[in-house]
């Protein structure tokens, strides 16, 4: 019975990834690359580890597996929201057929502050929007 | 048949699987147009060496290999945070000194 589980969780575990891997190499977008990827294989590695978890059912094992899971879902959304935002402020191209960019033109191209985040860095930015104007 | 299928079935179905996804993921990681899909394909492959040590970890009957797949949890999620903070500065840098040689 313990075999048919953990069996279970390995194939489709090792399938996910599969998945994450092909949507990496087949996607026309970085952000859309970033997307599948980053979903689909978090999801498979989780389901990996619960098998190991199951296979050997010993308490200290099974919490540690549980600390690893925790961390993969807390860390690779962050870290893939950095990725997206440092293309998106580099100016990486976005896929032909997107609908809309709703972070278009919502920051300082110079100093990179996102408007409205409070009242210190809007002066800021529009401090060197006016300088910028001067010199055009 | 075989009285334990767990080896079998990681030895014949989940490496194999893994190993296939991670040739994808190196014809990315040559071919990527930029960077950053670069840095994307280096965080997917360390996703997928965690996965590749829980089953080496079920196969050979080792659960101290799970520490490994938790360290190279960290390290990949470091190295993605520096690899982004570091190519969003750099961009910061040259519009900078864009600005800088524009005034003068």
């Amino acid at each position: 019975m313990k075999e048919i589980f953990v069996i279970f969780f390995l194939i489709t575990g090792a399938v996910f990834i599969l998945i994450a891997s092909i949507g990496l190499l087949k996607m026309p977008d970085v952000y859309l690359r970033m997307s599948a990827s980053t979903i689909a294989a978090t999801f498979g590695v989780a389901l990996m580890l619960v098998a190991a978890a199951i296979h050997f059912m010993t308490l200290g094992i099974i919490f540690h597996i549980i600390g690893v899971i925790i961390f993969l879902i807390l860390t690779v959304p962050v870290g893939a929201h950095l990725m997206g935002r440092a293309s998106h402020i580099i100016g990486l191209p976005m896929w032909d057929k997107t609908l809309r960019d709703d972070m278009k033109g919502k920051y300082n191209k110079k100093t990179h502050q996102f408007s409205g985040m409070n009242e210190k860095s809007e002066a800021r930015s529009g401090k060197s929007e006016v300088r910028s104007e001067k010199f055009e | 048949m075989p009285n334990n299928y767990i080896p079998f079935i990681i030895a014949y179905f989940v490496l194999p699987v893994l190993s296939i996804s991670m040739l994808l993921i190196f014809i990315r990681l040559f071919k990527g147009p930029s960077l950053m899909d670069k840095v994307v394909a280096l965080d997917l492959l360390a996703i997928v060496a965690i996965g590749s040590f829980s089953a080496y970890a079920i196969l050979y009957n080792k659960p101290i290999i799970i520490d490994i797949a938790l360290i190279i949890a960290l390290i990949a999620f470091l190295s993605t945070i520096a690899f982004a903070y570091y190519y969003e500065k750099a961009d910061k840098e040259i519009s900078k000194s864009e600005d800088e040689n524009s005034e003068k």
